[in-house]
């Protein structure tokens, strides 16, 4: 045993521990897909397309004009008070400035109440201007807040809100910079430890 | 892009060469190379010859590479097998991933020193092609040393425009060129053992600037302060000193250009300089039995070598000094400040202070929050410098008691001299704030973690250098295991501490918000604007930052200094007609042609309204206005260029 593990030669730790890392990456896309997939099927998520009013808006001002708001306080916010299975939240608002850090909170049964630790962040949508869109992977939410920009006397016009839009199977193994930076770091870090548990079966430190 | 890579491999060329020709490990060659080539562009650029500097750097370079491969032409393809250490490959592979990930998410600068001077003094280099010295700006603080802007701009001098990505890249370079050197000890069979040290120094940053669970931007990687260039470059001293076992002239002369460049990096070099130079001067002495410098052999040849670091960091000091002195003409030995003191002054008044007395009022409040910020201000994801002193004793501890004899010797000695040199180096600090700051800032010892912090990190990578040396030299299995624990532990909190969009892996426009609000406004008025328009910026309700904002994105402008009068004690229509005489007397002074609102506010419609012939009283976060300065005897007027929405 200890004969066969000596052999073992350093660059196939390596190319072990990547392909184990792509395996684990391919096995959460799967749980994550299912786990969409299912809360689909049994109706706790659903795609949908609601207006502005859905929201309990706070610190805004309508202005008419379909929905066109001035907002009149530091933290303008947007609150949605019905407990769903969520997973993402895709905006159209224009902006009459450069609308600063757009932002939701969720709360969850277990932890009530918006907290720093679970804010995501909205991305404008390439190439399709005044969009925005919000993803996590599903979650079951009690609340969810929105802050829409950070200036008071900004002009909001606002658009369809889509929840929860349907993702193809190929958007569950997106290859984030995050995947990759993981894929560098814990392969050597893996394969370092490995390699060192190589030493120590084999009683030879190098 | 090309120009990123080209220098890159510029780095790599000089590294092969001294490599091969000087024989040195390959795993310390890219930092000093680094070292080197910054140097060399830097004394080019002092006869304002920057770009002929990095040029002759360039070819220099390929000279070098030359001479190496002819030297080893019989056994080449060894040589550059020796020379691919898992030190070596992991700078290649780290330097690259890093430059896809910058070159494809462009990240900006978002803190604010990078733009009242880090960030905007590399931008001017770069558009001048001159060192900031030798022209006028609205940047503050030109008498800073500029080894960091020359970094930058060997980087991308070809470019026309200047990339603030590619900054980060340089400095990240720089940093894994020193992680790489830690690595020094291990050959290939004991990679691992040079993944943990790599990783462990890719960590220290983030040891030392996050300190609990972070919820915004962590820019580690992607800022042009100088305090990570300064911590980083005083543990690569040490390092590449310790790892080089040449007992010659070697080992000395490769830490004289590292010593050189730190001190180019901020005034503050100088101190981490003398310091490196010391520490390594008693480490020859204990540690290097049959040592030779320039062929002086015994005590003589160390202290030759002491000396010859000592004054290389003291002509790189003082040759700055002198040169600002000749060139803008400034008094060489004022440190200004409150005093308004030198530094020699400072520090002689300073130890009579604390050793003798009698102590004034402010000089034992500020030692006593100096004494108390040790274990009540957190420095670290650790805690305090308590937590963290005591890691490094630590680690130093498993290094002494695992080495063999003559590293236990040495690692003793190293910890005594560190210890000592950090109980100096906060003494200075103690003075620094008594002396040089203003009041307010004194009593809240601003940038407390920032100035300290880059001892903590360089003295950590000595502890960690201590502890590879005994993996190579002493009980190999159990220091070993020792470093392995100890990165994993530190990787641990790391992961559970960072998020990947806080940090450099995911980070995204998000974080610029404000900035990108001041470049609408500036992208609005751009038609208007020239290069020599001398600009007076109002922004109503800022602290500053737009400010500087609006002096990095119109770098080309000269843009004044925000209003600032003295109007204490004094009824309202009296202090609006000092602020008005004030103001006036600014404008003609610095020749002000144009006044930009960024945003108005009460007091300046109430102070000024009457000036402007088209009122500014509408321009708030989504407008901006432009007016035309006309001078007239006892006050001017504004006319209006350009104003209005800026979003469409």
């Amino acid at each position: 045993m200890v004969k066969k593990i000596e052999k073992i030669r350093s660059w196939q730790l390596i190319l072990f521990s990547a392909l184990f890392l792509v395996t684990i990456f391919i096995g959460i896309g799967l749980v994550r897909w299912s786990m969409d997939s299912s809360a689909r099927k049994d109706g706790s998520m659903q795609e949908f397309t609601t207006e502005c009013v859905r929201f309990q808006m706070m610190g805004f001002e309508y202005m008419g004009d379909g929905y066109k708001y001035v907002v009149t306080n530091h933290d303008p916010q947007m609150l949605s008070e019905t407990p769903q299975a969520f997973t993402s939240l895709k905006f159209y608002m224009e902006s009459s400035m450069h609308p600063g850090e757009v932002v939701l909170y969720y709360s969850t049964e277990k932890a009530p109440g918006y907290s720093e630790h679970r804010r995501l962040w909205a991305n404008a949508v390439d190439g399709e201007p005044n969009w925005y869109i919000i993803e996590t992977p599903v979650k079951n939410v009690t609340a969810l807040r929105l802050d829409p920009t950070m200036y008071i006397g900004n002009e909001l016009t606002f658009g369809d809100f889509v929840f929860n839009q349907e993702k193809s199977f190929g958007d569950f193994f997106e290859i984030t910079t995050g995947r990759v930076y993981e894929l560098i770091v814990y392969t050597l870090l893996i394969s370092s430890c490995l390699r060192w548990l190589q030493e120590f079966v084999t009683k030879k430190f190098e | 892009m090309l120009n990123n890579l080209l220098a890159f491999a510029v780095i790599l060329m000089f590294a092969f060469g001294i490599y091969g020709i000087f024989d040195i490990k390959s795993q310390l060659t890219p930092v000093v190379s680094i070292a080197v080539l910054v140097d060399i562009v830097i004394l080019f650029a002092m006869k304002d010859m920057l770009m002929a500097g990095v040029i002759f750097s360039y070819i220099l370079a390929a000279v070098l590479f030359g001479l190496a491969v002819y030297k080893n032409r019989e056994n080449l393809a060894e040589k550059i097998d020796g020379f691919l250490t898992p030190g070596i490959i992991l700078f290649v592979l780290a330097s690259l991933a890093m430059w896809a990930l910058l070159a494809t998410r462009q990240p900006m600068m978002t803190e604010w020193d990078e733009f009242s001077f880090w960030g905007i003094s590399q931008k001017l280099v770069h558009y001048h092609d001159q060192l900031y010295t030798f022209f006028r700006s609205s940047m503050i603080g030109n008498s800073t040393p500029p080894a960091l802007a020359v970094l930058s701009y060997f980087f991308q001098w070809m470019n026309a425009e200047f990339a603030e990505w590619m900054s980060f890249f340089a400095y990240d370079v720089m940093f894994f060129a020193v992680y790489c050197s830690f690595t020094g000890f291990f050959e290939r069979k004991s990679w691992n053992s040079a993944v943990m040290t790599f990783l462990f120094g890719f960590l220290c940053p983030y040891i030392f600037e996050v300190y609990t669970k972070i919820i915004y931007l962590e820019p580690a990687y992607m800022i042009t302060y100088a305090d990570l260039p300064l911590g980083i470059m005083f543990g690569g001293i040490v390092a590449v000193y310790f790892m080089n076992e040449h007992n010659d002239s070697r080992s000395v002369l490769c830490v004289i250009p590292m010593i050189m460049m730190l001190t180019f990096i901020k005034d503050m070099g100088f101190a981490l300089s003398c310091i490196a130079a010391f520490i390594v001067f008693f480490d020859l002495v204990v540690g290097r039995k049959e040592y030779s410098f320039l062929k002086i052999k015994g005590l003589a040849g160390k202290i030759v070598a002491g000396a010859a670091m000592v004054a290389t960091a003291g002509a790189a000091f003082f040759g700055w000094t002198f040169f600002m002195a000749r060139v803008m003409e400034r008094d060489p030995f004022a440190l200004g400040g409150e005093a308004n003191m030198g530094m020699v002054e400072m520090l002689f008044v300073g130890l009579k202070e604390l050793f003798i007395g009698p102590r004034s009022q402010k000089f034992s409040d500020i030692y006593g929050f100096m004494i108390k910020a040790l274990y009540t201000t957190r420095v670290s994801f650790l805690g305090t410098a308590v937590q963290i002193i005591g890691l490094i004793t630590v680690i130093f501890l498993i290094a002494i008691v695992l080495g063999d004899k003559k590293s236990r010797l040495r690692s003793v000695t190293m910890y005594i001299t560190s210890f000592g040199c950090f109980v100096a180096y906060y003494v200075f600090h103690i003075f620094l704030y008594v002396y040089i700051f203003k009041h307010a800032e004194a009593y809240a010892l601003a940038s407390y973690n920032r100035y300290i912090y880059p001892y903590y990190m360089g003295w950590t990578c000595f502890a960690l250098i201590n502890l590879c040396h005994t993996i190579q030299y002493g009980k190999r299995r159990l220091s070993k295991t020792a470093l392995f624990a100890l990165t994993g532990a530190i990787f641990v909190m790391f992961t559970y501490l960072t998020d990947y969009p806080n940090l450099f892996v995911e980070a995204s426009e998000r974080n610029y918000a404000v900035r990108e609000s001041v470049e609408q406004k500036v992208n609005y008025m751009a038609d208007t604007v020239s290069g020599d328009d001398v600009i007076y910026v109002y922004s109503g309700g800022d602290n500053g930052q737009r400010w500087f904002l609006y002096t990095y994105l119109m770098a080309e402008n000269y843009i004044v200094e925000d209003l600032g009068a003295d109007v204490e004690g004094r009824s309202e229509r009296e202090a609006r007609e000092v602020y008005r005489e004030t103001l006036f007397k600014r404008f003609k002074q610095t020749g002000v042609t144009h006044v930009l609102i960024d945003c108005s506010s009460e007091f300046f419609i109430n102070t000024f309204g009457d000036v402007f012939d088209v009122p500014m009283d509408f321009v708030g976060m989504d407008s901006a206005a432009y007016y035309k300065v006309i001078y007239e005897e006892d006050m001017f007027r504004c006319e209006l260029v350009k104003g209005g929405y800026v979003n469409g």
